[in-house]
């Protein structure tokens, strides 16, 4: 890109035309890292979980320890030992159950998940975090005794992510080969419980991102529709995420301590379960809602059917729209966009609700298609 | 690209054949009417002195020229500033909208509406002046002599400007902007730091237009720099054109014009679908060429004139003396061309000052004002057009008559008209035409 290095160059110029102090050029913007996006997700929303479930009087009385250890590659290892409580994530947002039930982790007093097991990994950012667990029953409410909900807090510090990313070629894994099954099914209050099921492995947090690859022992790495979410320590991991309609795919890989995918004769060890979100799509406007169907075809870096075409005010306009190209289109001033593609026509509707003329053009190449005289 | 005009997102529509048809008849027959009916004595130069406004108006507007004086500045800085540092997008960069809009049709629009107040805020006059007073020297003067001296580098100020707006492939490119604003001032910085500041008054096209167009204002100020009431559009008869203002009139209006042209069905299938340069190449023939053609309708017409009325002073005088009659016809084709762009993206105007690089800060509570395109509807619009070329033509034809029956007799006077009247009649109507094919 030449031009803002010559924009920057010749700003010397300006510069010193500038008589008016005008404050400095402050365009600093934060950058979300992703897990400060993933855990905003997590939060909970501030649902009110009742008053809470005083269990002081039980047989044996709920008690969390936890320990929290940096990550030799990113993050936060938490390991959370309880006594008096069954993880009982297939009952996760249902009735409650006495003697069994969840944890929610909080870090820096923000909901970051469920815990559904002994061990989790916490995608942080680098520097000094608060880590506080609390145990709660299977429909959400915190566990108390006295009065005081079942909790404990350290302090830890995540480590800087190494500069160098990516992991090792991969393992492979001695025979019997480990194998791995994957069951998703959807959380009746949020997100998605996912339950791994595996032979011949053996989940070792304790030694995750050591360079020690035992072979049949490691953590498993999540991934939804290939977007990298969680490490797995165990078998079960709750997924906060809220996916749009449509088909989503979960894929669950099982990977050595250093973080090498397993092979088993060169393949990778994974599992992989579609589940589909009911409701409609939101981005499939239809053509058959609209008044008026113009349909445009660009090939060769020409169109057809361009030129003016005449709306009337009030009516709803349909684009229908064919390329042998990758491109947006934008429609000016109701700043409307669609992707366009070889893969098929997209369809754009338009509520011609503003009088005028306004010009339809592709957004990267400036190919213009069409007006629409709206009057 | 069909949207010309340098930004904006929206045409108007055709205006409807019987609107063009009504208001082209109505022009002709003003024109003719105007021959028997208007007074037989000039009126004009007595109005244009008008009446002294009431003191306190004019300490307001002293106080207020002082205070918005400041803000142009800073304005003038921030725009610099964005064009440079700001974020490459007219949605988002203050800088194109400030040229296009702000400066461009704003002040226009001002200008006839309040008199000449650019005269008193121009940013390039602040600085020039103020380096004038640094020097010791009085910012009112100009040694500048000959061409200098004349109004021709204002033409050419204004064409480079034309030929940005409407001719270059990337008008709202923020480096053709940053480019073109940093040039033209340094430009006249260094010609009124060479003639003294008094330089920028003939020399910056934006303000020998703006000064023409305060001319209509109903607002003045005498010599003494008393503020005066008269009557809007006497100022005509008060306005002297030197060497070079009819260039900047007919550069305006050519260019104006050829906005229009670029809108039109025809235009587009004879570009057909260049773009880039080849685009340009093609645009700047057009754009010369139009602003050829007004200049050459107008002088032949003032050529027959010169012969009707058996006046054989040189040719360029006399047009320079019926010149002023063409300022009401260039705010008219401004006002008609760019009204609608004034009101839609003057709002953008309003959003972009709150966050003028783009940096995502918001200043004055506006920066996430979207446009309202419903705040005037496309027949509003489209009666604003037709109104603002009928109106101005009708004041050129005024224009005109008073100034010729001041010259000659009544009988020479009316004759003498006939040329002016047909060209002021096929500026009107081809105008109008434009409108009609948009």
């Amino acid at each position: 890109m030449g031009r803002p290095t010559f924009r920057r160059a010749a700003a010397v110029l300006a510069a010193a035309l500038l008589v008016a102090a005008c404050g400095d050029d402050d365009t600093t913007t934060t950058t979300a890292d992703g897990a400060v996006a993933e855990q905003g997700e997590m939060a909970d929303g501030g649902h009110s979980h009742g008053e809470g479930i005083e269990v002081g009087d039980a047989d044996e009385i709920p008690t969390v320890a936890i320990t929290a250890t940096p990550d030799a590659k990113s993050g936060i290892n938490l390991q959370v030992q309880t006594t008096g409580i069954t993880f009982a994530p297939e009952h996760a947002s249902s009735e409650h159950v006495l003697g069994e039930g969840h944890a929610h982790v909080y870090v820096d007093g923000e909901k970051y998940g469920r815990l559904y097991g002994e061990w989790m990994h916490l995608d942080v950012e680098a520097g000094e975090h608060e880590i506080r667990v609390d145990l709660n029953a299977n429909d959400h409410s915190p566990l108390l005794v006295d009065g005081e909900p079942v909790d404990d807090v350290v302090t830890v510090e995540a480590p800087e992510p190494p500069s160098g990313h990516g992991h090792a070629e991969g393992f492979e894994a001695d025979a019997p080969h480990p194998t791995v099954a994957l069951t998703v099914t959807e959380d009746p209050k949020s997100g998605w419980n996912v339950h791994v099921e595996t032979t011949d492995y053996t989940f070792a947090p304790e030694k995750a991102s050591t360079m020690e690859t035992t072979s049949g022992e490691g953590h498993a790495h999540l991934y939804v529709d290939g977007r990298k979410i969680a490490r797995m320590y165990g078998e079960w991991l709750h997924v906060d995420e809220d996916l749009a309609p449509g088909d989503h795919e979960f894929r669950v890989e099982l990977s050595a301590n250093d973080h090498s995918p397993y092979l088993a004769d060169g393949a990778p060890i994974e599992a992989v379960q579609t589940v589909t979100v009911e409701g409609v799509p939101e981005d499939a406007p239809s053509a058959d809602d609209a008044d008026q169907v113009i349909e445009v075809e660009i090939a060769n870096d020409s169109v057809d059917n361009g030129g003016r075409h005449e709306v009337s005010v009030g009516d709803t306009v349909a684009l229908v729209i064919t390329s042998d190209v990758d491109d947006d289109i934008h429609v000016h001033g109701y700043d409307l966009y669609a992707d366009i593609g070889p893969s098929g026509p997209a369809t754009v509707l338009v509520e011609a609700t503003m009088p005028g003329v306004w010009e339809v053009e592709l957004h990267d190449s400036g190919l213009f298609l069409l007006e629409l005289a709206v009057s | 690209m069909i949207l010309a005009h340098g930004v904006g997102s929206r045409a108007d529509l055709p205006v409807e054949p019987w609107l063009f048809a009504y208001s082209a008849a109505f022009a002709l027959l003003i024109s003719f009417a105007a021959l028997r009916l208007l007074w037989p004595r000039p009126r004009l130069a007595d109005a244009a002195a008008g009446t002294a406004a009431p003191a306190a108006l004019g300490t307001v507007a002293s106080v207020l020229g002082t205070v918005v004086q400041a803000l142009a500045l800073v304005l003038f800085g921030v725009t610099l500033l964005a064009a440079w540092f700001g974020e490459d997008a007219v949605s988002a960069n203050l800088a194109p909208t400030a040229l296009y809009i702000a400066l461009w049709i704003g002040m226009q629009v001002a200008s006839a509406v309040l008199g000449d107040v650019w005269r008193r805020i121009n940013p390039l006059w602040t600085v020039a002046s103020a380096l004038d007073r640094v020097r010791g020297r009085d910012p009112e003067t100009s040694t500048a002599t000959g061409w200098w001296a004349s109004n021709w580098p204002a033409a050419l100020g204004l064409l480079a400007f034309h030929w940005l707006e409407l001719a270059y492939f990337e008008p709202a490119s923020l480096t053709a902007v940053a480019a073109f604003i940093s040039a033209y001032t340094i430009v006249v910085l260094v010609a009124a730091s060479r003639f003294g500041a008094g330089w920028v008054r003939t020399g910056d096209g934006f303000a020998v237009l703006f000064g023409l167009l305060g001319a209509l204002s109903p607002l003045h100020r005498d010599d003494g720099g008393r503020l005066r009431l008269r009557v809007p559009g006497a100022g005509l008869a008060a306005v002297e054109l030197r060497r070079g203002s009819l260039g900047v009139v007919l550069v305006v209006l050519g260019g104006t014009t050829f906005d229009g042209v670029t809108r039109t069905q025809w235009w587009s299938d004879l570009v057909g679908g260049r773009r880039e340069w080849d685009l340009t190449a093609v645009n700047t023939v057009g754009l010369l060429l139009t602003i050829a053609t007004v200049a050459m309708a107008y002088l032949v017409a003032i050529r027959v004139l010169g012969a009707l009325a058996r006046d054989d002073t040189d040719l360029m005088e006399q047009a320079r003396r019926w010149g002023p009659s063409l300022i009401p016809i260039v705010l008219g084709y401004s006002i008609a061309h760019y009204f609608s762009l004034l009101v839609f993206e003057g709002q953008s105007f309003l959003a972009l000052l709150s966050d003028p690089l783009g940096s995502g800060r918001d200043l004055f509570g506006t920066a996430e004002n979207t446009i309202d395109f419903t705040v005037v509807t496309a027949d509003q619009i489209a009666y604003t057009q037709v109104a603002a070329i009928v109106i101005g033509h009708i004041a050129g034809v005024i224009a005109a008559h008073d100034k010729a029956v001041e010259r000659y007799p009544h009988r020479t006077a009316v004759l003498s008209q006939y040329p002016l009247l047909a060209v002021m009649v096929a500026y009107t109507v081809s105008g109008l035409l434009l409108l009609l094919n948009a």
